[in-house]
Formats: structure tokens, C-alpha cells, sequence
């Protein structure tokens, strides 16, 4: 249907995380990524979120989460393969352990979705990477990378790139090519229209957390974070990416919560579902606490030198020893399992293979087409009768056509750019790429095309686990605890993301608000919608420029009047200290930001 | 042609377009009714989008064509309505040109309620 509304929702799977993009319907798109062009930039902030989710989904916790989902399938699935051999316990064993697993993979994602879609949309809509971050998040390394390829736009970053990795430029040049190439991009996109419309219709979302995806209560939470935390390190006000960063790794890297997540057994259900609310809600309480420059400049070292733990610096920080080994032991055991299932004919590793391999790559799109691969070289038919070519390996013995291309950005081999697995039928036959070094090559085709299911059947497995799951749990004598959880639900989400949404709020002032806010969000202290998309402009302008005159020069370019729009915020903070907007002037110079 | 009584409906809508539609309603309260998005459980992703209810009335039309007109950054769009009489559901697809005023005139209507197939003089005030 065409409809007044922004281009088709982007979402990802949260087990196999595979990623269903715009990017993906468009064959056109994925002909200009395979000529090693990069995709029309409008895609930009739709990448960005469900990359972020991705980026989520692949941590400690989230790999600890899709564990439980894993575990929660192999009880189901065993349940109706086993079936005509067990007897009446055994049935409800298998049953009763499906819901035991399912309960905790839907209430730990459930409980961190408003966190989720909060930090996605603040990479959407703020994240930036200043001139002084070394690091980067992997999201925002895998949009540099994709979307600022040579030969249009913002160009500069992956061509800074490859010279950097030939010693042809320094350190400090190839950052500062990726810095200009991501700031020329990001200013471009944030400003439009549409992006303009997207950030207002999250403005206009209802406050609370348990209605419609808590995206209004999870980014508040998340801006409020960050504001705290610059207030404590001041260069984060400019450095919003690498404080995203610091987040996903306090939280995501969190190995107390990641332990918590599988403990509990025992314990009545509501008692876990408060343990893990109470740590979540402890931990983002505590952030602003900790957060200091020398930690900063500490956790912006470690991600650069890319150790593994040493890289997740805060994740142990607040973590004493005992808990941190006591919470490693729990996982430890959990991982034993899935080594140790083979010897007992358990269908879990193999489970895990085929729903949770896909985790590797971040999916951009499928293309249905003929490939033709001769020697090192790959083709697919372009428009007016041209081939568009790019470097290939190919499996030894696989055929020399292929009819699609999955296109992939390689997580594990630092969000690289992106890989093209030639597919034939249900086979991946080769590997090919647009612009890697030469060393990344070797690696990447032993990942790629190693035995991997392909994105389609991914996807079926997934469902097809769920539809067991479900089955499974029809018979459970413990199936109430689901309900249980999802009863409690409400209230923790609430507990949780509140006191950081309404940050600075007394409780009456807080209960008003969420009265005021139930429905149509900010706009009751806006005025109307259009005042929302003011707000919205304006965040988005001055989340990559907040230098006065050039977001007076950037308003006249667009032809929208800056001083009715702090007027119109101005006003608005009048009603309710949620919405804020900073101003200030030294003669010629000044600055300007607003909140949300 | 359908007759007097009726729903408008209107899918797929982002929550900016549902706001600036409710404000269009606040007058008339009840014309507008917004359904509570549905949230897939098995995935993350953007924004939902959910369907909005205009009341198949004169005043429900009004909004309708209020709403196309407002201030929109394409000189045309093109929606699709499905026009609800009970059980029965027809799509019909409107495509509206930007007015410069917001205050829909007879024409307007007229030309709205023939892409909706609907006779504007058997409907409710």
C-alpha cells in the first residue's frame, strides 16, 4: 500500500536475530551495495536502530537470552519427537522445562525492550562520534563502513580507510576522514523531513513502558542517562556515541544480571522476575555514579585495543569478585550444557547452530538473481546489459551459478563492509566482497562458507521452534507461570524505567505527568504536533551541531524560523522540566541543545 | 454507493499522522478512534505504526479531508481507505493533492466522497 506514512518498519528476530530491512525489498539497493556503492542514505536511521538491536542481541546477556530461548526449543522439540516413547512424567517434564525456559526468554526480553528500543532510538537520533572519540560503536562503525563507501555522498571514510590500512595515512587522518564523512551524512539525514517526522512520532508515543513497546519511556530513560552522565564527564555531551558504548556494555556485558538470568530455578517465579528488575534498575541507577573522565578515557582504550574482557571495562565495574565469579560459574554451567548435550543425543547444539549461527552477520537483504562465477571473478546481470563484477571464492566443487546473493556485514570480523555469500538453492557456494583487505579474506571465507544455514531457513527453523514451544506448553502443569510473569510485568517495567523517564519529578508531579502523557506523550506540553516536530528538529540538528550560528545557518537553509522554535520549547518548559532548551550566547558565539 | 452509517479505516499509520488526525477529532469527540498497535513479541524494531477509525459521517468526512490537506512535504499522496458498512469492507484508494487551506470546500468533499465511492448527501451530519 502507498500510504502517507515513512518507508516499510524495519525489525529484527530477537532469537535468530536476523534483521528484515527496507534495504531488503529493494533490488536495486542491493545492486548498488554489490557494485560497491553505498545504499541511498534514507536508510540510514533504519540501519542504525535494528543494528543497534543487533548489537544488543550479540552481547553476554543477549547470548545469554537467546540461550534460554535455545534451551526452551529443545525441550519442545524433544517433547514431540520423544513423545511415543515417554510416559506420563516424562511428557510433563519436558513440558514443564519448556515453560521453565520460555518463561525466563520472554520475561528478560520483555523486561529489557523499553532499554533496547530506547538505545536504538538514540543511535537513530543522537548518537554522534566526535572529533576527540578513538572509538566507535559497532553500529556506528558498520554505518561508516557501509554508508559512506567511495564514489558518492559523504564520501571519504572507506576510502580513508583502506589507504589507512595500507600506512599510506595516519591514525589521526583516517579518523578525522571518518569523522567528517559520518558528521556530513548524519547532519544531511537528521535534518530532513523525515527524519524530522520519525523523531516527533516517537515524542507523540504513550509514556508508559508496558504500552506499545515502551519507545517513549526507554529513550527518555536513555537521554536522561546520558545527560546525568555528561554532567559527570563533560566531553560526553559531545560524545554521545562512545556513551552509548559505555551503556551497552554496563548493561549488556553486565556478567551479575547475565548469571541472574539463569539462576533462580527454585524460586518462585515472581521472586526472580524481581531480582532481575531490581538489578537492572540498581545498575542504571548507579551509571551516572561511576561514569568520570579517566574511566572514560580507560573504557575508550580497551575497545580499541579490542581484548575481549579487558574491552567490557565497564561491565565489571560495580561487580565485586565473589559475584562476578559466582555469576561466571552459573554461566559457565549453562555453556557446559550445550558442549555436554551431544554426548546425550540432546537436540540443543544443533539447535543452537541452526537458530542462532546467523548471529554472526548483520542480514541487509536477499537478492534474487543469476550469478555467474568465473575463476576469482563474480557477476550478476546490471541494467542496459552491463555485468556488475566483484572479487569471489568459491567453494572448491560448488557450481559455477548461483540465482541470489545474500548481502552480510560480518559482525564478528569487526562489522566489516559488505560480504556477498553467492547462494544455490540452500547452499552457500561462494564468498565474495567489495572491499576488504586481503587478510580479512581468508578468514571471512571459512566463516561464511562453513556449514551455516542460510537467512530463509533461519528464520523457518525459528518459527518453527516457536509453534513446538507453544505446543508444548498447552500441556504444562506450570504453564500459569507465565501468566504470573506477564502480570507482574507491568509494574517492574514501570519501576524500572519511570524514575529515570520523569527523572527530577516529585511523585504527585510524576503521576500528572503520566496522566498528561498516557496517550499522545509530549504533545499536551508541546501544544500540538507541530510544535512536537519543532522539538524534534531541533534535537536532531544539534545532535551533530550545536555551534549557534551554524544551526542559524542550517535553520535559513531550511527555511524554518530557529527563535519560534526555542520559543515554542521555552514555553513548554514552563509545564513540565522534561522538555528543555539551552541557549547561550558569548557575543558572536554561543551554543544551542535541547531535551529531549 | 454505501449508505449513511460506517467506519473509515485507516492502516499503517505513524503516530505523528494518528496525533495530527485526533487533534483533527478533538472537536467532534468519538469521530476518531485509534486502535492500540499490536507488539510482536519475537521481535525489536522501529516504530509501530497502528489504524485509526473515522466515524463515516459529514463531519468524519470533513476531518478525513482536513487531515490529506494538511501541511504534507509530497504535493500528492495516495492512501488507502477501506470503507467498513458492518460486515463488509471495501479499499478504495484516495489520492489527494495538497490544499493551501485546511478548511476543507464543498468541492473537496465531493471529490473525496467519489474516490470513497460513498453519497455524502445519505450520511449523518
Amino acid at each position: 500500500m502507498t500510504t502517507v506514512s515513512v518507508s516499510p518498519r524495519s525489525s529484527i528476530d530477537n532469537l535468530t536475530a536476523v534483521t528484515r530491512l527496507p534495504l531488503l525489498d529493494d533490488s536495486e539497493e542491493l545492486r548498488r551495495l554489490v557494485a560497491g556503492a553505498p545504499p541511498t542514505d534514507s536508510h540510514l536511521l533504519s540501519f542504525l536502530h535494528e543494528a543497534t538491536h543487533h548489537w544488543c542481541l550479540s552481547s553476554l546477556v543477549g547470548n545469554v537470552i537467546a540461550g534460554l530461548g535455545v534451551r526452551a526449543g529443545s525441550a519442545a522439540l524433544r517433547l514431540y519427537f520423544e513423545r511415543a516413547d515417554l510416559d506420563t512424567e516424562g511428557l510433563l517434564r519436558l513440558s514443564d522445562e519448556t515453560v521453565h525456559f520460555a518463561a525466563r526468554y520472554e520475561t528478560a526480553l520483555e523486561l529489557l525492550r523499553p532499554l533496547a528500543e530506547g538505545m536504538a532510538l538514540f543511535a537513530e537520533f543522537d548518537a554522534f562520534s566526535g572529533r576527540r572519540s578513538t572509538a566507535v560503536t559497532d553500529p556506528y562503525k558498520s554505518a561508516t563502513n557501509i554508508f559512506c563507501a567511495p564514489g558518492s555522498g559523504p564520501t571519504g571514510a572507506a576510502d580513508a580507510r583502506r589507504r589507512f590500512e595500507a600506512g599510506e595515512i595516519s591514525s589521526a587522518e583516517h579518523a578525522d576522514a571518518v569523522f567528517l564523512a559520518m558528521a556530513t551524512l548524519l547532519i544531511n539525514v537528521r535534518a530532513r523531513d523525515e527524519a524530522v517526522d520519525r523523531k516527533a512520532s516517537l515524542l507523540l508515543q504513550p509514556l508508559d513502558p508496558e504500552v506499545g513497546g515502551g519507545y517513549l519511556s526507554g529513550y527518555l530513560a536513555v537521554k536522561r542517562l546520558w545527560w546525568e552522565c555528561a554532567r559527570r564527564a563533560n566531553r560526553l555531551y559531545e560524545e554521545t556515541d562512545l556513551f552509548l558504548a559505555f551503556l551497552q556494555s554496563y548493561i549488556y556485558w553486565d556478567v551479575v544480571l547475565a548469571g541472574l538470568l539463569l539462576g533462580g530455578a527454585e524460586e518462585p517465579p515472581q521472586l526472580t522476575l524481581t531480582r532481575w528488575a531490581t538489578r537492572l534498575q540498581n545498575r542504571l541507577a548507579e551509571l551516572p555514579q561511576v561514569v568520570n573522565d579517566q574511566l572514560l578515557d580507560e573504557f575508550e582504550r580497551a575497545l580499541v585495543d579490542e581484548t575481549t574482557w579487558t574491552a567490557r571495562r565497564s561491565a565489571t565495574i560495580g561487580v565485586d569478585q565473589t559475584e562476578h565469579e559466582a555469576a561466571f560459574a552459573v554461566i559457565t554451567d549453562f555453556e557446559r550444557r550445550f558442549s555436554e548435550a551431544e554426548q546425550d543425543g540432546d537436540p540443543l547444539p544443533m539447535l543452537a547452530s541452526m537458530l542462532l549461527t546467523q548471529r554472526r552477520f548483520l542480514s541487509l537483504g536477499r537478492l534474487t538473481t543469476d550469478v555467474s562465477i568465473e575463476g576469482d571473478l563474480g557477476s550478476i546481470p546490471g541494467s542496459n546489459g552491463s555485468r556488475i563484477e566483484f572479487s569471489v571464492r568459491r567453494r572448491p566443487e560448488a557450481p559455477q551459478h548461483g540465482d541470489g546473493l545474500h548481502l552480510v556485514s560480518p559482525v564478528v570480523r569487526d562489522w566489516s563492509p559488505v560480504c556477498v555469500v553467492v547462494e544455490a538453492g540452500e547452499e552457500a557456494i561462494a564468498v565474495g566482497w567489495t572491499s576488504w583487505s586481503p587478510d580479512t579474506i581468508a578468514e571471512l571465507t571459512e566463516l561464511v562458507l562453513g556449514d551455516r544455514p542460510t537467512y530463509a531457513d533461519s528464520l523457518q527453523y525459528a518459527d518453527a521452534v516457536r509453534a513446538l514451544i507453544r505446543g508444548s506448553i498447552e500441556i504444562a502443569p506450570s504453564r500459569p507461570v507465565l501468566a504470573d510473569m506477564a502480570g507482574a510485568m507491568p509494574t517492574a517495567l514501570r519501576d524500572i524505567y519511570l524514575p529515570f523517564a520523569l527523572a527530577g519529578l516529585d511523585d504527585a508531579a510524576a503521576e500528572a505527568h503520566r496522566g498528561a502523557m498516557a496517550r499522545f506523550g509530549l504533545r499536551s506540553y508541546l501544544g500540538g504536533s507541530e510544535a512536537t516536530q519543532n522539538l524534534a528538529r531541533l534535537g536532531l540538528i544539534t545532535s551533530v551541531k550545536n555551534d549557534l550560528s551554524q544551526v542559524r545557518h542550517f535553520y535559513g537553509l531550511l527555511g524554518v524560523d530557529l527563535d519560534e522554535t526555542v520559543s515554542q520549547i521555552r514555553s513548554a518548559s514552563e509545564q513540565t522540566t522534561l522538555v528543555r532548551v539551552f541557549l547561550e550566547t558569548f557575543g558572536e558565539l554561543g551554543f544551542v541543545a535541547c531535551m529531549p | 454507493m454505501t449508505g449513511p452509517t460506517g467506519e473509515l479505516v485507516l492502516a499503517d499509520l505513524a503516530q505523528l499522522e494518528l496525533s495530527e488526525l485526533d487533534e483533527l477529532g478533538e472537536q467532534n469527540s468519538g469521530i476518531v478512534r485509534i486502535e492500540k498497535p499490536h507488539v510482536d513479541k519475537d521481535r525489536h524494531g522501529e516504530l509501530l505504526t497502528a489504524t485509526a477509525i473515522v466515524m463515516l459521517t459529514v463531519s468524519g468526512l470533513k476531518v478525513l479531508a482536513s487531515w490529506l490537506s494538511k501541511t504534507r512535504k509530497k504535493e500528492t499522496i495516495e492512501i488507502d481507505v477501506t470503507v467498513r458498512r458492518g460486515d463488509v469492507e471495501e479499499v478504495r484508494r484516495v489520492r489527494w493533492t495538497r490544499k493551501e487551506s485546511s478548511a476543507p470546500t464543498p468541492d473537496q468533499l465531493k471529490a473525496l466522497s467519489d474516490m470513497l465511492k460513498i453519497d455524502v448527501s445519505a450520511l449523518q451530519a
